[in-house]
């Protein structure tokens, strides 16, 4: 029965143990040595505690993550999957500081995700949290993961069984999916934090308790409180699909993953999206990373009512396609001239938002000849329906 | 049930109040609502605020804006999810509205907020001053997505395309869409309003519908209203 206690902040020590119990296997043992990475960063000389409140920097993200108390704490809203426990996610809280150098002037601040998995599988981590926006604090966020920019992860191109994705966007995460590998440890972490505060784990005061279990939505501190924690609920990835909290969760569980028939397919049309070169390659690349984060879903369409045949988020992370286009038109061109690649080339455009004046609508569809909108094809889709 | 009929007996209250008061007024949250609704409850205010979006929804020379007066609510379909009764019928229109809610993508008259007579007609006149013309948004979501190019494409326009647009009432906050975007926090800090609208570009071949937030503030001088953004969401086609 594992402990649904929530951790206090008299009670440091005891949630690290939790913690490490629940991390006992393979995969999770890895989590658990990344995430001593993550106290270990902040622990050391670049990562400070704190000692002053209130400058803009705070009270950029102090509302949106209430509440933050020092100027160079941020928030980072956490996931962790518990696969011995009840639940199959531990969600939870925790502060990062940085140092003053790392804070922007102008208080600005970016959304900073990294998740954790192997290719293919539910993430074993996510981390959505917002850091000042300046190249020394994203560095240091990226000691902190562990991540190493510049590492392009493709379908079945991890290394070590372990996939750190991660994505860096002024403003929103969300394009530049992921790139990077951290090879698995099966060697368990000490406690860094043993040797002095570094992470504020505990949030707030303490009094709410931050470290919360998901799942049933009754613990107190459950992201479904009411104003304390439907930020969490939103942005801590993967859903509970037993009670997804939003459209997009809901989404994300309502339709499914490729089948193996129509991954092949998709890696099919990929691999010619990238042998075609130029913005398909880039575009082939980008549905990669949406597959290896689980966030492409097919939805099955066979009675034709659906009145949609794809869907993607704009600037966001998620994309539906018909399962039509595994059907037919994989390769053949449909009447409009569409087939499977030219499909993902025409969602992707939608994800990566290319909207060019002149050249699209506001949308992204293509622009006819007499002005106007085709809402068949976006920037790339003619060109990548190979 | 008895948590939408508090709401809506608290928005009646509120555009009672709003009527002397001449703002946008608050209307408190019940559990499992968003933690606060707003509306505008003052003609004057909702003129201002509507005029400023329909300006701002994008267009092309051939392909006008059509907006609906009418107004969606701003309660928790609009950012959660809508149970499905039929369970989970994988296949059926029941699952995929499920997967994009049905106030956002598919709304019906249910999701309506009653608005007084007066305010549909100054919204009316607006529209009428800047050249645009009105919809029926809740017609125009027949015209099924042009990515199912399989469908009967028959509710779409014959000939000529326009952009439809209906929104939703403003809520003090900035732009929302779970996992995409969440400003909602930094934007009360900053004393932003948004009004999600649902832009539908409605076209022979069928329809591109957009979630859109637009991010409005006021200058307290002038009480005027500008265009801090727009945030576009989730495009289904």
């Amino acid at each position: 029965m594992p402990d649904l206690s929530i951790p206090t902040r008299r009670e440091p020590q005891r949630l690290v143990h939790t913690v490490l119990f629940r991390v006992s296997f393979r995969r999770a043992a890895a989590f658990g040595f990344l995430l001593a990475l993550v106290f270990a960063a902040a622990c050391s000389d670049t990562v400070l505690s704190p000692t002053t409140r209130g400058d803009s920097a705070a009270s950029a993200v102090s509302a949106a993550f209430a509440p933050v108390r020092d100027a160079r704490a941020f928030p980072c809203r956490t996931s962790q999957a518990t696969p011995l426990g009840e639940h199959a996610y531990r969600y939870g809280t925790a502060t990062l500081y940085f140092p003053q150098a790392a804070l922007a002037p102008n208080g600005a601040t970016i959304r900073y995700r990294v998740r954790y998995q192997e290719a293919g599988a539910q993430p074993v981590a996510v981390f959505n949290c917002i850091i000042p926006n300046t190249d020394l604090a994203i560095g240091l966020g990226d000691r902190s993961f562990g991540a190493q920019h510049g590492v392009k992860v493709r379908v079945g191109r991890t290394r070590g069984g372990v996939t750190t994705l991660g994505c860096v966007k002024a403003g929103e995460c969300s394009l530049e999916a992921i790139d990077v590998v951290v090879p698995p440890s099966s060697t368990e972490p000490e406690d860094p934090c043993a040797r002095g505060a570094c992470w504020d784990r505990y949030g707030g005061d303490g009094s709410s308790g931050s470290y919360y279990w998901g799942g049933d939505g009754s613990d107190p501190g459950s992201p479904d409180e009411p104003g304390a924690g439907d930020d969490a609920a939103s942005d801590s990835l993967p859903p509970d699909c037993a009670q997804p909290r939003n459209v997009l969760e809901a989404v994300y569980c309502q339709a499914h993953p490729p089948t193996a028939e129509q991954r092949v397919k998709m890696d099919s049309a990929m691999e010619r999206m990238r042998r075609h070169g130029g913005p398909c390659s880039e575009l082939a690349d980008a549905l990669g990373s949406m597959l290896a984060a689980g966030h492409l879903r097919v939805y099955d369409n066979a009675d034709g009512t659906a009145p949609a045949g794809g869907a993607s988020g704009q600037g966001g992370d998620w994309t539906w396609l018909d399962a039509a286009w595994f059907g037919t038109w994989e390769t053949t061109l449909s009447p409009s001239g569409r087939n499977l690649a030219g499909m993902i080339a025409h969602e992707m455009d939608h994800h990566l938002n290319h909207v060019v004046t002149g050249v699209t609508d506001s949308d992204g569809h293509r622009l006819k000849a007499d002005g106007t909108s085709d809402p068949y094809h976006t920037l790339n889709s003619r060109e990548c329906a190979v | 049930m008895r948590g939408l009929v508090s709401i809506r007996r608290r928005v009646w209250i509120a555009l009672m109040m709003g009527a002397a008061s001449g703002e946008l007024a608050s209307v408190a949250g019940c559990g499992g609502l968003p933690p606060s609704v707003y509306t505008p409850v003052s003609a004057t205010a909702d003129t201002a605020l509507f005029r400023v979006v329909v300006q701002s929804i994008p267009t092309l020379p051939k392909v006008p804006s059509r907006v609906d007066p009418r107004m969606l609510r701003a309660d928790q379909e609009l950012h959660g999810i809508e149970p499905n009764p039929h369970g989970s019928v994988r296949g059926s229109r029941a699952e995929f509205e499920r997967m994009m809610p049905r106030s956002i993508f598919f709304p019906d008259s249910t999701h309506l907020v009653p608005l007084p007579a007066r305010v549909l007609r100054l919204r009316a006149d607006v529209l009428r001053r800047l050249g645009v013309q009105e919809t029926d948004a809740l017609a125009d979501v027949r015209c099924p997505g042009a990515t199912a190019e399989w469908l009967d494409k028959s509710p779409c326009p014959r000939e000529g395309q326009y952009r439809s647009a209906i929104m939703a009432e403003a809520q003090e906050r900035g732009a929302y869409w779970p996992g995409v975007v969440d400003e909602r926090e930094s934007g009360r800090a900053a004393g932003h309003w948004t009004v999600r609208v649902t832009e539908r570009t409605m076209t022979e071949e069928g329809s591109a519908t957009t979630a859109v937030d637009y991010v409005l503030a006021r200058d307290p001088a002038t009480r005027a209203w500008r265009l801090v953004k727009r945030v576009s969401l989730v495009i289904v086609e």
